[in-house]
């Protein structure tokens, strides 16, 4: 009797235990999927587009700059 | 100077046609204004000839040489802009040499050029001021000074006085018209206000959807326009528009009936169906109508709203049973804008009957919207303005 509870007590703590492991993992790989890579993407993307726009912006500056 | 010319210049954003197939010929020393509503490709057009946009098809020639792909720098051309963009840490004297100074030209040269400059737009003794320190109006004379003194070929000017108040405008208005006289350089002028180009320009170019409408010297665009939408555009207040279908001998509206002379409207045939467009100084009150020549039988009508404007009265007319209010959604062939005098008499909400003058009523085709007659009454040794659309020739 006393050894069931022990085991019961031992598997109980190993299943929350492993749970909340094994949730975290997966819950981190979710993570780096749905919103971490993405949102490395996005901001890289959005530095290529300000740097291109800065650009743009700048040669039109330069040509109006011509007309002056 | 130079001679300007666009050969069916295209220009294309992905899927947007900015400009579609645009041909110009601009001659030494004309003022030609582009004039169209927001989106119509005027500006598209303007940064096209002053090489800030490539276009996508056609060329642009300057004088004999094919600008196309040239830089901006090498067009001979300069440009005022309509947010002036000034250098604020600069006095009037760097700016309006700023050009000049990054060319290398040598300092009394800038100098001879700069006095001239400021000679020319009126800013003798301000040549030290900083920008801040100055009004809309000498800011916008400091730009146009910084394009005089590169001497070009070209002017372009894209609606420089959009951001001044409305008297500062009318000045300065008058000021381009004397530095175009004085110059005598070829000036592109891009503006939405009417007025502007009215009063400017030896030529207007309307522009809609990107597409050139008409280019013709200010009054033939107002009295002879090709088609419905260069009439509505031009004159302020727009052109009454009703629908009409072609009788024996007469114009129907669903008001009333217009006679006309048959002569005048060739190749239209009875059952036609046409827009028939007159301005609102040619709508006559009959008691003030003995001078019209050539006037419709009387049209019965009913006051509805006065707009007293001081040198004049727009009195809003409305036709049929008259219980359609200008307020609600009233069939255009319901209602009918009058120019008056203004010491009439003229009260709402009073019965009132008025006549058209036939020598100054135009029609246009109802499915393309081309011009067919402008004045309807053969008036032929009478020194009548009314002339024969020409569009289709």
């Amino acid at each position: 009797m006393v050894v069931d509870t022990v085991a019961l007590v031992y598997w109980s703590g190993m299943v929350v235990l492993f749970f909340f492991w094994v949730y975290g993992i997966v819950s981190f790989a979710f993570d780096l999927r749905n919103r971490i890579v993405p949102g490395v993407l996005q901001y890289r993307r959005g530095r290529r587009k300000r740097k291109a726009e800065r650009e743009r912006e700048q040669e039109r500056e330069e040509k109006e700059q011509q007309l002056y | 100077m130079a001679r300007l010319k666009l050969e069916h210049v295209t220009k294309r954003y992905e899927d947007v046609t900015a400009v579609d197939d645009m041909n110009l010929d601009i001659e030494d020393g004309e003022f030609v204004c582009l004039v169209g509503p927001s989106g119509c490709g005027k500006s598209t057009t303007m940064e096209t000839i002053a090489g800030l946009t490539i276009p996508t098809e056609g060329k642009v020639f300057i004088g004999d040489r094919d600008v196309t792909n040239l830089p901006p720098k090498d067009r001979g051309i300069a440009m005022v802009f309509q947010n002036i963009a000034l250098f604020p840490h600069m006095d009037v004297y760097d700016n309006i040499s700023f050009g000049l100074r990054l060319r290398d030209y040598p300092k009394e040269e800038i100098d001879r050029r700069v006095e001239r400059a400021a000679d020319i737009v009126q800013l003798e003794g301000m040549l030290e001021r900083m920008p801040d320190e100055m009004s809309g109006g000498q800011r916008q004379r400091v730009a146009i000074a910084r394009a005089i003194v590169r001497e070009p070929d070209v002017f372009l000017m894209d609606e420089p006085l959009a951001n001044l108040d409305a008297k500062l405008r009318v000045h300065m208005r008058t000021e381009l018209q004397r530095l175009h006289k004085e110059l005598d350089t070829t000036i592109i002028y891009v503006t939405h206000d009417q007025a502007e180009a009215m009063t400017m320009s030896d030529r207007i170019a309307v522009l809609d959807t990107g597409e050139l409408q008409q280019i013709d010297p200010p009054l033939v665009c107002y009295n002879e326009p090709t088609n419905l939408f260069v009439a509505g555009f031009i004159g302020s207040p727009s052109m009454n528009f009703l629908n009409g279908s072609v009788g024996a001998d007469a114009i129907e509206t669903p008001n009333f009936s217009i006679e006309f002379d048959p002569a005048r409207v060739d190749g239209l045939a009875p059952g036609d169906d046409v827009t028939v467009g007159v301005r609102p100084e040619d709508v006559y009150p009959v008691p003030e109508a003995d001078d019209v020549a050539h006037p419709t039988a009387a049209i019965q009508a009913r006051s509805d709203v006065l707009e007293p404007m001081g040198d004049e009265i727009f009195a809003y007319l409305l036709l049929g049973d008259g219980e359609t209010s200008m307020s609600q959604e009233a069939a255009t062939d319901d209602q009918l804008l009058m120019s008056i005098e203004p010491d009439s008499d003229l009260q709402e909400e009073e019965d009132i009957s008025v006549v058209l003058d036939r020598r100054k009523i135009h029609l246009f085709d109802d499915a393309t919207g081309d011009a067919i007659a402008h004045g309807i009454v053969d008036v032929t040794g009478e020194g009548s303005t009314g002339t024969r659309a020409e569009s289709d020739d």
